[in-house]
């Protein structure tokens, strides 16, 4: 992944899909590019996370060999701050509605 | 092992020693000057290389991306400088504390990031895809060079790796 694609914006939508299901959680992932390496992106996910090695290296290599890696979840807010982190640190992460 | 002859090492207290030459001081300095240069600018993601360092939080959503680079932007801006600071006032020492690592970590990886798209560099990237340029070429050395680099504090950084683990992972996610 070398870019960052952008979908159809929609407008003027009357209701947002977090009006009506406050509760569904969210998902963070991250996805694969040619630059960061392994060794790093293992290392942010045990230190952003605190995940055991072994639990670091098996995302590391989903985002590696698969694309991407649902790497935490939780409310919007905790989402927010992961995806903000991870950035902070080079990754390219996204946030999504878990469904 | 390795980790005894490579450029960044692990000493005791919380410590680590850096062995560089002038030469590859300078480059790392030459960099982070540029860097801090592309982040200074009135708006750094109309840069597409810079952008990679702001990727969109919610791709799907144009109006919750804005609010989330309203509330996000600023502190990311702010960290990325503050590493660079970080970098710049130690790059001549021999010896870094892990905070002052981590900086160096920040930096050299957001460097590559930034040379890394500015080549559209791949995985399988070789000098071979860059020798048809003098200047693409000098840059992708310099980009092997701070993936060299990046590699060693990682280890350095890295305690299960600096206590032994065998380490056959190749470069690249």
């Amino acid at each position: 992944m070398t870019s960052a694609s952008t979908a159809p914006v929609e407008i003027g939508r009357p209701e947002t899909v977090e009006d009506v299901e406050p509760d569904v959680p969210w998902i963070v992932i991250v996805w694969n590019d040619p630059i960061n390496l392994m060794t790093y992106v293992t290392w942010v996910f045990q230190k952003l996370f605190g995940y055991p090695r072994p639990k670091a290296e098996k995302l590391m290599l989903d985002v590696h060999t698969k694309g991407k890696a649902v790497v935490s979840n939780g409310s919007r807010d905790e989402a927010e701050r992961d995806v903000a982190r991870l950035h902070a640190h080079g990754l390219w992460a996204t946030m999504q509605r878990d469904r | 092992m390795r980790g005894r002859r490579g450029p960044v090492r692990r000493e005791g207290g919380g410590r680590f020693a850096i062995r560089l030459s002038d030469r590859e001081r300078n480059a790392v300095r030459t960099f982070t000057g540029q860097l801090r240069q592309l982040l200074s600018s009135e708006d750094p993601s109309s840069d597409p290389a810079v952008a990679r360092l702001f990727p969109p939080a919610l791709p799907d959503d144009v109006l919750a991306n804005l609010e989330f680079e309203h509330e996000h932007g600023d502190e990311l801006l702010r960290a990325r400088l503050e590493a660079i600071d970080t970098v710049e006032r130690t790059l001549d020492r021999r010896h870094l504390d892990e905070a002052e690592l981590d900086a160096w970590l920040a930096s050299l990886n957001a460097i590559r990031l930034v040379v890394g798209t500015r080549l559209g560099v791949t995985e399988t990237s070789s000098e071979k895809d860059f020798a048809g340029d003098e200047q693409s070429a000098e840059l992708f050395e310099l980009y092997r060079y701070m993936t060299w680099l990046e590699g060693w504090v990682i280890e350095a950084l890295d305690q299960e790796l600096a206590s032994g683990e065998p380490d056959d992972r190749g470069r690249g996610a």
